[in-house]
């Protein structure tokens, strides 16, 4: 059976540092996908990655025993992001070919460009929200962050997280049917 | 069910809370409510954009990194991290520079200091292989020679890293000069050639990588890049390049690029101008 993330972390945090590499089989694409998501180059991205493992590394005597792993980690990522962007000094930037689309090949090939269009409108309309509310959708839907993980690492309630989430669905919907419908006019 | 309950077994299913047998019929259970049953559709479809997985490089750069923390830990007395630098005994050169290629400084000030102290250190090691030079002890020169053209590798390394193009270009350039056997800087390169943003940058990956084209990682790494390229003008050139080689495997891909109507039609004809000289 799979250890948890917390029992690993609290081994690295004792010392076992060989401990860290199962840490690095689960999260590391994971991370390396949510900084893709948020726009980054995959060059950046990786080094971003590498970034955060090496901060969990280096604080490892500050992880609490009672913190959800995910969380913090998460934090970190998120942190990491913010210091990139201001080193940058630049907006969060919007590429024309946010990731590859993925369109099962067995499908006839007007069915595969309907599914693909639908994705890259789809992937606009999320590159459309608003950074705060796409990081929110990227942690739950993507990360596979628990609603109470996400509020542990916003400072408020679940049910914030719940209101939160479903405007930002709201809005990514209404960005969706709009890119949509000036597709098809 | 009443609006409270719906949305709240949404809630459940989205944060993965429901068990599946509930969650079988939870969409016609929606049916009275447009605006839950729309966004359970489209969180649904929101799982189907994929990000491609980071680069084998990225596991390597991690391993080289927690040694270092390791040795750290094992109590070499020495301070090492990030920018930090150190080999231990028997540790391989590969290894030793994927680790410092993974931490070299991106901002251009940086790295041109520590390129200079770089320098320093292989004119100190000139000096002293000229002396070793004259004393006959050879083993001891061709480390130092190891050492030199690991610095090389490890500058071009980080060349490719840089946030401006033209830098990278220098990148590739240097690299050109390289061991062709070096997997360090082919594997650089590859992934300079499938993910850069520049198309001038691509191009010249193309171009050093097109002599090792009939490797079989470079030539598999050739017909990815020919299908997920972005420029019809970067297209051209690995559909000649694969031409060139002239594997079954590279055939049979120009044959799909060719019948794919997604291909612009100047590539389109351009495999089929190259594959009719091959038959």
């Amino acid at each position: 059976m799979m250890e948890a993330d917390e029992v690993v972390m609290r081994r690295v945090a004792e010392g076992d540092l060989e401990q860290m590499s199962i840490l690095f089989q689960r999260y590391q694409t994971a991370l390396y996908q949510f900084f893709r998501r948020q726009g980054l180059q995959p060059m950046e991205s990786e080094d971003l990655t590498q970034e955060v493992f090496f901060r969990v590394l280096r604080s490892r005597q500050t992880f609490r025993r009672d913190a959800p792993f995910r969380a913090w980690l998460y934090q970190i990522a998120r942190n990491i992001r913010t210091d990139h962007a201001r080193r940058a000094n630049r907006e969060t930037p919007v590429e024309e070919d946010g990731g590859d689309v993925f369109v099962a090949g067995d499908l006839p090939v007007d069915e595969r460009l309907d599914i693909a269009e639908q994705q890259q409108t789809l992937r606009r309309a999320l590159e459309q929200l608003p950074e705060r509310k796409r990081e929110l959708l990227l942690l739950s839907r993507f990360q596979g962050l628990k609603y109470r993980e996400i509020a542990s690492m916003s400072g408020c309630d679940v049910n914030t997280i719940k209101v939160r989430i479903h405007r930002a669905m709201q809005e990514l919907r209404e960005s969706f049917l709009a890119l949509r419908e000036g597709r098809a006019g | 069910m009443t609006r409270e309950e719906a949305t709240q077994r949404l809630e459940a299913w989205m944060n993965g809370d429901g068990d599946a047998a509930r969650d079988a019929g939870l969409r016609e259970q929606l049916s009275p409510y447009p605006d839950l049953r729309a966004e359970m559709d489209l969180w649904t479809e929101l799982g189907t954009l994929a990000v491609e997985p980071p680069s084998p490089v990225l596991e390597h750069r991690l391993r080289d990194m927690l040694d270092a923390f390791v040795a750290e830990a094992g109590g070499s007395g020495r301070t090492r991290g990030v920018g930090a630098k150190g080999k231990r005994q028997g540790e391989p050169a590969g290894g030793w520079l994927r680790w410092l290629a993974g931490v070299w400084p991106s901002q251009p000030q940086v790295a041109m200091g520590l390129a200079g102290m770089c320098l320093a250190v292989g004119l100190v090691a000139g000096w002293m292989a000229h002396d070793l030079r004259r004393g006959g002890d050879d083993s001891t020169l061709r480390a130092l020679r190891q050492e030199l053209n690991d610095t090389r590798e490890l500058a071009v390394l980080a060349t490719l890293n840089q946030p401006l193009a033209a830098d990278r270009l220098m990148g590739v350039s240097d690299a050109a000069g390289l061991s062709r056997q070096n997997p360090l800087v082919r594997n650089a390169l590859v992934r300079t050639l499938l993910h850069d943003s520049s198309v001038n940058v691509r191009l010249a990956a193309l171009d050093v990588l097109r002599r090792d084209a009939a490797q079989p990682d470079v030539r598999t790494a050739l017909q990815q890049a020919v299908v997920a390229e972005g420029s019809p003008l970067v297209q051209l050139e690995l559909v000649r390049v694969l031409a060139e080689v002239d594997h079954p495997e590279a055939r049979q891909c120009l044959m799909e690029l060719m019948t794919d109507p997604a291909t612009p039609a100047v590539v389109r004809d351009e495999a089929a101008r190259w594959l009719q000289l091959r038959l």
